[in-house]
């Protein structure tokens, strides 16, 4: 077996693993539908990274890359665009616990004074 | 006209209870309609102001001063107040210079009126030097961006009027100097009038002050850095 089948074969397993933890941390309800299911695609492509390979082999031919050079080169700028996302999203939920406190807050204060008007 | 009946003073407070019962008691000795925002308490704050006599507005998580003014200024519009004015708890704004805060924005007609502690003759707070030429530095862009002499952008002693009051009850930034320099620097940048008055500042009643000089230059710097990217809160444009 060549280093590059046994490479493979070894990245296909660690994504392998890393779809059924994505898939328990769903069922479980740890992780929501929709990043559940952005995971297991990610893991997926990984699964089958050794066969699409090849297919890459002309784009990073014309970039002066090797193939699993082109492959790293396009899994950091991934990261990088999901590192993005989730912070565009943990700035619109603190947004959206900020104005859920201040309803908290007005709802108490409308409880209390009502609770004052009725003593 | 501003008067008090249609200006809310709003109190943020976290743990203050050693010193907001008192604070509390001078502001509504003085007539005006006090809104105390437990921001996050976890001691008797609350409880105390509530028994002040005071409307006690309970955030259930810490939101910072910032996160907690925008609370009160959103109760402000709510409840149809022309301006608001923002009076610490810990006893270092004094209630009796709160006419004086509201003459000058009656006399000055401005959106904002900061309570300055460098103006004229107050200028009773002693800071370090690191802190004074920080304070300096934010001034002086606050100064570039409203277009009239700031002195001290980051007091929190200040009032804030229609349609101002209603811009900062949407947009308020919550992080450190968020509620002062930024502001300042937002309101200036859209158009809305910022001017100061002298103000003196008591010594905190309770507690120590919690900016070192390494975290002021730090601050300074960010600070710098939001208005020189643009990165603070966009206000609608004021158009007279």
């Amino acid at each position: 077996m060549s280093p590059q089948t046994t490479q493979t074969i070894f990245a296909a397993l660690a994504s392998l693993v890393f779809v059924v933890v994505v898939y328990r941390l769903g069922r479980k309800q740890k992780l929501s539908f929709r990043y559940t299911v952005g995971w297991m695609v990610l893991g997926g492509i990984g699964v089958i990274a050794g066969v699409i390979l090849p297919l890459a082999e002309p784009l990073a031919d014309q970039l002066s890359l090797s193939p699993a050079a082109f492959l790293g080169v396009g899994a950091v700028i991934l990261l990088v665009t999901l590192c993005v996302q989730l912070s565009i999203s943990i700035s619109g939920l603190q947004e959206q616990v900020r104005t859920l406190a201040e309803e908290a807050a007005y709802l108490r204060l409308e409880l209390h004074e009502l609770e004052d008007k009725h003593k | 006209m501003l008067n008090k009946s249609n200006v809310l003073i709003i109190v943020p407070a976290f743990n203050e209870q050693a010193s907001v019962g008192s604070v509390l008691r001078e502001l509504l000795e003085l007539k005006y309609n006090v809104l105390l925002i437990s921001d996050g308490s976890t001691d008797e704050t609350a409880s105390i102001g509530k028994h002040e006599g005071s409307h006690v507005l309970e955030l259930p998580i810490n939101l910072g001063v910032g996160g907690a003014l925008r609370a009160g200024f959103k109760y402000a519009c709510q409840h149809n107040y022309e301006a608001a004015i923002q009076v610490d708890a810990d006893g270092q704004h004094p209630p009796d210079e709160i006419e004086a805060l509201i003459s000058a924005a009656n006399d000055s007609g401005a959106h904002m009126v900061i309570g300055s502690r460098f103006v004229d003759s107050a200028g009773q707070m002693d800071v370090s030097g690191v802190r004074r030429l920080a304070m300096r530095v934010l001034s002086q862009s606050a100064t570039a961006a409203t277009g009239t002499p700031i002195t001290d952008s980051t007091s929190g002693f200040r009032i804030i009027r229609q349609p101002l009051l209603e811009q900062f009850s949407l947009h308020f930034a919550n992080n450190y100097l968020g509620d002062t320099y930024e502001a300042v620097i937002a309101a200036g940048r859209a158009g809305y009038t910022v001017v100061e008055t002298p103000a003196g500042l008591l010594p905190r009643a309770n507690g120590e002050s919690t900016a070192s000089a390494t975290a002021a230059a730090r601050f300074t710097l960010k600070g710098l850095g939001v208005a020189f990217l643009r990165l603070h809160k966009k206000l609608q444009p004021f158009h007279s």
